[in-house]
């Protein structure tokens, strides 16, 4: 069994993107803070390395895009 | 070692803040109002000769053994029924009282067998005992008058026999059935002379019993016997320990012959049970000495080549030297373990440790992944803990109970009948399940609101409840004021008022009439003391930790947390799925819940560690399949956790196993996952080692060991073997060493020791100088994190969506007799119950494809098809189907999908789009599981693996 390579950053994105969902009802800069409070709470380094890199991808959520900045710099 | 008796005061212990004060026998004795005389003598230590009496039961005052004489009365009332009374001066024992004891129990022997010396009670028969007790040396009526002794004995249950020759009619088993469990499957049947205990006009097997077991232990003579005691004779030592099933974690007593356990009595002292048992506990401990347990730790390169049973120093040596290879050559983060909720505390504290300071990651997680992680998440959020409000005893003074998404009758049991114990007394029921729960209509039991909420939309259905409490006005504003964070309180409340959030609005995307959820809605909040119990049904969503929110905001709003008789309730999968969590089991916490960035807390840890800990999360299950199949993860260690059967999308499980190059499996069986693997590592089954289990009320229970191990170490020793052998030292000698270290830093432990345990039974953390006896209440001044906060908790559905391919929706769950992946369970004579895993249908979506009772029937997702026989009921809505995991040759996760809770990765599997069609023919997947069953569980001879 075999599965397409580059599937994991689709999913990825997918979860950011859910994260994102969630934290949307609240203004922009608690939005903002919330979500990158989580992904940096419960994502590894090397998970938020990989988002990152997926900055270009027309499927991240606005909101997403709008954390990844913060997400490259080291903690 | 010795048998252990526990005194049975005849009658139920009263509580009441008023006390009586009379004399029994020249001696004054106070007891709570309410108390009988047959109690109240019970606490003098009085015995007074009794057959129908037994303190879990209502008095019921037939036998007429009890009688007592008390000045100023006439007659001889029956001690039992007979409330103790101020001033009150009663005779136990006298000429008379004797001659009449002997007179009732004449009759009782000339209608029984006189088999004593070849009976089954022999040395445990109320009816011997009372015979003795009375000094009963004739009977004058003779033995050959009409009798019973010859009736037919009803052996069709697997535990237990009927044994209808034995019976004296005393009612207790009846009672057991209605006022213990509350399944009311026994009767009476006949009248005078043909009066006997029927389950109904079937057998015991074939009737609605519920083998919980409590008529067998209700039975003073030999009627209801074990079948094991039959077998065995009676047991000559017991210990008391805790069950390895349900996170309802009930204390039972190990009844054993040297190492063998006769049977398992539940413990009257049991903080979680209360005297109380389900089958699982109560008759399916089978599984531990089957003859499948693997007892010899095995090594194998390939997982096509046969396993060859090594020494535990090769098997060890063998797993350190791998995982060393894989960290040099693909970095330190390839590499993690998985921890076990059906292990012990101390082991899953080990398995934790041994990644975080041996391996040097925190690719760290456990089955709770799959479970109640949003749970934990959703209410650390709004309360600032990771775990249920309450005790279970909370559940009496509950007036109105709402279950979400829970089916406590069959998963939790014990639990479940207790609060039907509460029902009956007259609290009221709000159901919000898909599927019609045996709760929402049961003997004596009737939902006031049953919400049949299309799946996934949790989250939608409790919205329209807050909306309602918000714009009728019924939020406790003063408790809100006093208790919580405001500003949150308004954005929510705004939040919930909108108009698009009300019942009407949502009618049509929930499924549930309008009206159904504003009464509910007004119930709940006006009700009285209100409580939510919940299940997997709302953490098993993309929406999981929204819906736990939600409920937390309800909750709050209504100010039901924070006394006895409301809070907020997970009812637990797994023996130690709470505990696992506390123990630090997943990758970005410590134990005791603290994030692994604490500088100050992990400090702590390097301290006592010896370690440097890294202070980012690590990788969680799911996160290590995905990066295992991408190749940057390549070995793991999985205790106790069966991942290719339990966890979904079979197919990208096992991609990901495949592609390990390491996989080291510690469990009682070749699973699933250990088809997988590289190295076996012999578990030991939860009666064969000392630890604690954590139960879903937070309370930690001793688990004793009353039997060696039979592969010759317990788990604990295993891991620590594994970790020396990794260069990583660990140098304990009894887990309660392992327990003194989890106090020593966690401060919610702190106050928790085994001699702390074995001193008051059990505790509920927090536990320490602050509760030294536990804490059965939380958030009862304040809540944990401060303020509790309100979080806006929008609906949003799930991308799993159905449609012209796939329009039903598939949900997935869990029967009585079986547990979980059924490693434990059809591994005993519960599978009588359940020998396949079938799906439940409408009749209409049935009619129209076709399809009938009992046809196969292959079942489609995105993910993947099965073929499972075809039932059809009313218990799912049309729209719906329904079926179980717990057959690994079913493959029911074949069919669920990846998607998952969005803060937790808890996957989906209450929501799957599927398909239904008749077929003729099971699925590939199947087809390919026959064949490696055989093909990837093949050990090899001895003399072939020495060669």
């Amino acid at each position: 069994m075999t599965e397409a390579p580059g599937a994991e950053g689709a999913k990825l994105v997918r979860m950011a993107n859910q994260i994102a969902g969630f934290f949307r009802s609240y203004p922009e800069a608690a939005a903002l803070e919330g979500i990158r409070a989580h992904l940096v709470s419960f994502w590894t380094p090397r998970m938020l390395q990989d988002l990152c890199a997926h900055e270009a991808d027309p499927k991240v959520d606005a909101l997403v895009r709008g954390v990844l900045p913060t997400l490259a710099k080291p903690r | 070692m010795s048998l252990i008796t526990e005194l049975d005061y005849g009658t139920p212990i009263r509580v009441s803040e008023q006390t009586v004060t009379l004399t029994i026998d020249g001696l004054t004795v106070s007891v709570p109002a309410g108390t009988s005389v047959m109690a109240a003598a019970s606490h003098l230590g009085t015995q007074i000769p009794k057959l129908c009496a037994t303190d879990s039961l209502e008095p019921f005052g037939s036998c007429r053994l009890c009688l007592v004489e008390i000045d100023g009365r006439r007659g001889t009332p029956a001690s039992c029924t007979t409330p103790a009374e101020n001033g009150m001066v009663v005779h136990t024992q006298n000429d008379r009282l004797a001659r009449l004891r002997r007179g009732v129990m004449e009759l009782y022997i000339s209608d029984h067998p006189l088999d004593c010396l070849t009976c089954a009670a022999n040395g445990d028969c109320e009816l011997q005992d009372m015979a003795g007790a009375v000094g009963l040396r004739e009977v004058r009526y003779g033995y050959g008058g009409k009798n019973h002794i010859h009736d037919a004995k009803d052996e069709s249950n697997p535990y237990f026999t009927y044994d209808a020759s034995k019976c004296i009619v005393c009612n207790r088993c009846v009672r057991a059935c209605e006022e213990v469990q509350g399944t009311f499957a026994l009767t009476i049947a006949g009248r005078g002379f043909e009066s006997r205990v029927a389950p109904g006009n079937t057998d015991f097997f074939g009737s609605e019993c519920v083998s919980c077991g409590a008529c067998v232990q209700a039975c003073p003579t030999a009627t209801l016997t074990e079948k094991t005691v039959i077998e065995h004779g009676q047991p000559e030592h017991s210990v008391v320990t805790t069950c390895a099933y349900c996170g309802v974690g009930c204390s039972f007593k190990a009844e054993m012959q040297g190492n063998r356990v006769v049977r398992m009595t539940p413990y009257k002292h049991g903080g979680a049970n209360a005297g109380h048992s389900c089958v699982k506990g109560r008759f399916a401990y089978g599984y531990a000495t089957h003859k499948d347990r693997i007892t010899k730790p095995m090594v194998r390169a390939k997982i096509t080549d046969p396993w060859r049973e090594v020494s535990w120093q090769e098997a060890l040596a063998h797993a350190a030297a791998e995982f060393h290879r894989l960290q040099a050559a693909f970095g330190v983060d390839s590499i993690g373990g998985i921890t076990s909720s059906r292990c012990t505390n101390e082991e899953a504290y080990l398995v934790q440790k041994l990644v975080r300071a041996g391996f040097g990651n925190n690719n760290v997680d456990t089955c709770a992944r799959v479970c109640h992680s949003p749970t934990g998440y959703g209410l650390k959020v709004t309360f600032g803990t990771s775990a249920g409000t309450q005790d279970f005893a909370s559940v009496d003074k509950a007036d109105v109970i709402l279950v979400i998404g829970a089916n406590p009758t069959d998963a939790h049991p014990v639990f479940a009948s207790r609060m039907k114990r509460r029902l009956r007394a007259g609290a009221k029921l709000i159901v919000v399940d898909p599927r019609h729960i045996d709760l929402v209509r049961s003997p004596h039991i009737q939902a006031q609101h049953h919400l049949p909420l299309r799946p996934g939309t949790n989250v939608a259905v409790l919205n329209a409840m807050a909306h309602v409490i918000v714009t009728e006005g019924l939020v406790a504003e003063q408790y809100v004021r006093e208790r919580c964070d405001l500003a949150d309180f308004e954005s929510w409340a705004r939040f919930v008022a909108d108009p698009r959030h009300a019942p009407e609005a949502v009618e049509a995307q929930t499924g549930v009439a309008a009206a159904e959820i504003r009464g509910a809605a007004r119930l709940y909040a006006t009700g009285g003391n209100a409580a939510i119990y919940y299940g997997l049904g709302v953490t098993e969503h993309s929406q999981g930790s929204t819906t736990v929110m939600a409920m937390a905001n309800l909750a709050m709003a209504t100010g039901n947390i924070g006394r006895e008789g409301v809070g907020i309730n997970p009812l637990r999968g797994q023996n130690n799925v709470q505990g696992s969590c506390d123990m630090g089991s997943f990758p970005h916490e410590l134990p005791g819940y603290r994030h692994v960035s604490d500088d100050a807390t992990r400090e702590m840890f390097d301290a006592v560690w010896g370690s440097k800990l890294r202070p980012e999360p690590g990788l969680r299950i799911n996160n290590m399949l995905d990066e295992a199949v991408e190749g940057r993860f390549r070995g793991i260690y999985i205790q106790g956790e069966d991942i290719a059967q339990s966890d979904p999308n079979t197919h990208h499980v096992i991609a990901a196993l495949e592609a390990m190059e390491c996989v080291v499996v510690q469990d009682l069986f070749l699973n699933e996952t250990a088809k997988y693997a590289h190295v076996f590592l012999p578990g030991s089954s939860f009666l064969e080692k000392d630890g604690t289990f954590t139960n879903a009320e937070r309370r930690i229970n001793l688990v004793r060991k009353v039997m060696p191990p039979m592969a010759g170490m317990a788990d604990w020793e295993t891991t620590v073997a594994l970790s020396n052998a990794l260069g990583y030292r660990m140098n304990y000698t009894h887990p309660s060493e392992i327990m003194d270290e989890i106090a020593a830093l966690t401060p919610t432990f702190a106050g928790v020791s085994f001699k702390r345990l074995a001193e008051v039974g059990s505790v509920q953390w927090p536990c320490n100088d602050e509760a030294p006896l536990g804490t059965p209440t939380m958030h009862v001044d304040r809540f944990v994190r401060g303020s509790g906060k309100f979080m806006i908790t929008e609906y949003i559905a799930t991308e799993e969506r159905t449609g012209p391919r796939f329009p039903l929706l598939l949900t997935t769950g869990r029967i009585l007799s079986q547990y979980n992946v059924g490693a434990q369970t059809l591994r005993t004579e519960n599978i009588r119950w359940h020998q396949q895993d079938v799906l439940e249908i409408h009749p209409f979506d049935a009619e129209s494809r076709g399809i009938v009772e009992g046809d196969l029937v292959m079942l489609a997702s995105r993910s993947g098809e099965i073929a499972l026989a075809a039932h059809l009921t009313e218990r799912v809505q049309p729209g719906v189907v329904y079926t179980t995991f717990h057959h690994a040759k079913s493959g029911t996760n074949v069919i669920t999908t990846e998607f998952s809770d969005w803060a937790t990765n808890c996957p989906e599997y209450k929501v799957t789009a599927v398909q239904v069609r008749p077929t003729n023919r099971l699925a590939d997947w199947q087809e390919m599981f026959a064949e490696n069953e055989v093909a990837l569980k093949r050990i090899a001879p001895l003399a072939a693996a020495a060669e």
